[in-house]
């Protein structure tokens, strides 16, 4: 059973741009004693999450809310085991399917083929299990010949069907999903509903992060609002949508 | 601080996800290569056409016979190439390829394994040409070549950690790149490679505390049967044991930290 556990979890970004990322600063700073680099030589810090506490249990189906930079992209991060929490203690039990960047690994020079090899090695799987997914992708994708060019050569309309198609090509365990999957043209909107459906429902613990409150309220049981890097709210997904409606009114 | 049994088995997961590396190594160099017609051949010829050159050059200003200069420079510079393009790449490993990092949980050891099999890849392309001087002059390799397989693994060891350590070090500090390059810019030159260690009335130290003339020497010794690399092999051992604890504590302090560097 996948399980999810965050306690007290905190994420800060050291931000280095101009001031401590050079081994220069670093030299003239420890020759001057400090002198010329910031006051403690330390880097400026972004706090992009404060003392974050949750539990998600097999089932639950998370909604993050919340305007942009609230901490919504960073937390799922987290979940995915991409930033590991500075302070704070996480376990995070099960596979994790991160849908942050869709256009994860997206070689444009590639056929279709070695884009499908290509992305299911980075989300993790083996050989074997694409080989056996690749069936299923083209049929849906319905790019049929199409696999063997160059990415490249696609249109907009047949690339968002291929990587929404190998998106949802692997079923997941806790899936990690930012903004909605599957946009693409009117004729396949029926299609990709239904394929969105069951995939969302395939998986153990949703955890997703959109603007459309509608989007939420279809594929979530709990939302929770967020605000400067911190859950101001958590529960039932329809009170948390309206709660937030009501900060973004006020 | 740091966690060092977690570390291991962070090191671990990435040597099994070979099939990730492997494919994506391979991807890279086929890559380099898309829609020219001779493809990754080009990495053979390109090798061929330096040795030709500097080959019968410099085989004239030092007075050598080119039966045992060409093989000597083929051999140095296809080393000399996967060390300095390894390193190179390792500069750029988690900068660049990372950036996949901040989208999938993949951790670093595997993109540094698939810059590592990509410099490998490029090796093999290159070996052709001093195999086929080799063969072209009749210079058989005796049963002592056969020292060429515990040298290769070191030198893959070796530049293993060499890349893994730049690696790190360079997504923290974004100044190491450049002067790894003009390091190496140099090194070329202080490196017996197109010039050979006897060549030298004095300053012979120039060769022996120069780490990359012994990873050279360990495998190029054995397959031309110079004497001398026995040497070679324990500075290389010593080198190997040393580079690789250095890094692993390196990868088990930083490792918390690392995505936030990129």
């Amino acid at each position: 059973m996948a399980h999810v556990v965050l306690d007290d979890v905190c994420v800060s970004f050291p931000i280095y741009g101009q001031s401590s990322q050079s081994l220069k600063k670093r030299v003239i700073g420890s020759v001057v004693g400090g002198g010329l680099s910031h006051a403690d030589g330390m880097p400026v810090v972004v706090n992009a999450l404060s003392d974050v506490c949750m539990e998600l249990v097999d089932g639950d189906r998370l909604g993050l809310i919340g305007h942009n930079g609230a901490g919504k992209t960073t937390l799922l991060r987290v979940i995915a085991g991409i930033y590991p929490a500075v302070s704070g203690k996480m376990t995070i039990d099960g596979r994790v399917t991160p849908l942050i960047d869709t256009r994860l690994g997206l070689e444009m020079e590639g056929t279709g083929y070695e884009n499908i090899l290509l992305r299911g090695l980075y989300l993790g799987h083996d050989r074997a299990a694409i080989d056996a997914a690749i069936g299923d992708i083209a049929d849906f994708s319905e790019l049929g010949e199409y696999l063997e060019l160059p990415v490249r050569t696609y249109s907009s309309g047949m690339l968002s069907r291929l990587l929404f198609a190998i998106s949802t090509a692997f079923d997941p365990e806790i899936l990690v999903l930012d903004e909605g999957i599957g946009a693409g043209d009117a004729a396949f909107m029926g299609r990709i509903k239904k394929r969105t459906d069951a995939f969302m429902k395939t998986a153990s613990i949703v955890v997703m992060a959109s603007h459309s409150d509608a989007f939420i309220q279809a594929h979530c049981n709990i939302g929770a609002v967020m605000e400067h890097g911190r859950v101001k709210s958590f529960g039932e997904v329809g009170e948390q949508i309206k709660l937030y409606q009501d900060i973004v009114r006020r | 601080m740091a966690d060092y049994s977690a570390t291991a088995r962070e090191v671990g997961k990435g040597i099994r996800q070979r099939d990730m590396w492997l494919t994506l190594g391979s991807w890279d160099v086929r890559r380099m290569y898309r829609r020219s017609v001779l493809g990754p051949l080009w990495l053979t010829i390109s090798a061929a056409v330096f040795v030709a050159g500097v080959g019968v050059l410099y085989g004239g200003l030092l007075r050598q016979s080119l039966e045992s200069f060409l093989p000597h420079v083929a051999l140095g510079f296809v080393i000399w190439t996967f060390l300095s393009g390894s390193m190179l790449a390792g500069t750029q490993a988690l900068i660049v390829e990372g950036a996949i990092l901040k989208e999938v949980a993949i951790g670093p050891t595997a993109v540094v394994f698939r810059v590592l099999w990509r410099q490998i890849l490029v090796t093999l392309h290159q070996l052709a040409v001093p195999a086929v001087i080799l063969v072209a002059i009749q210079r058989w390799p005796t049963i002592e070549a056969l020292w060429v397989i515990p040298g290769a693994l070191l030198l893959i060891c070796n530049v293993a950690w060499m890349t893994a350590f730049l690696a790190i070090a360079s997504a923290r500090f974004r100044d190491i790149p450049p002067i790894v390059g003009s390091i190496l810019q140099i090194a070329f030159f202080m490196t017996p490679v197109i010039w050979l260690r006897d060549g030298l009335t004095n300053h012979h130290w120039v060769v022996d505390l120069n780490p990359f003339s012994h990873l050279i020497e360990i495998v190029r010794g054995p397959l031309l049967g110079m004497p001398g690399y026995m040497l070679s092999f324990w500075v290389c051992t010593a080198m190997a044991v040393a580079g690789c604890i250095m890094t692993f504590i390196l990868f088990a302090r930083s490792r918390d930290r690392l995505v936030y560097w990129l």
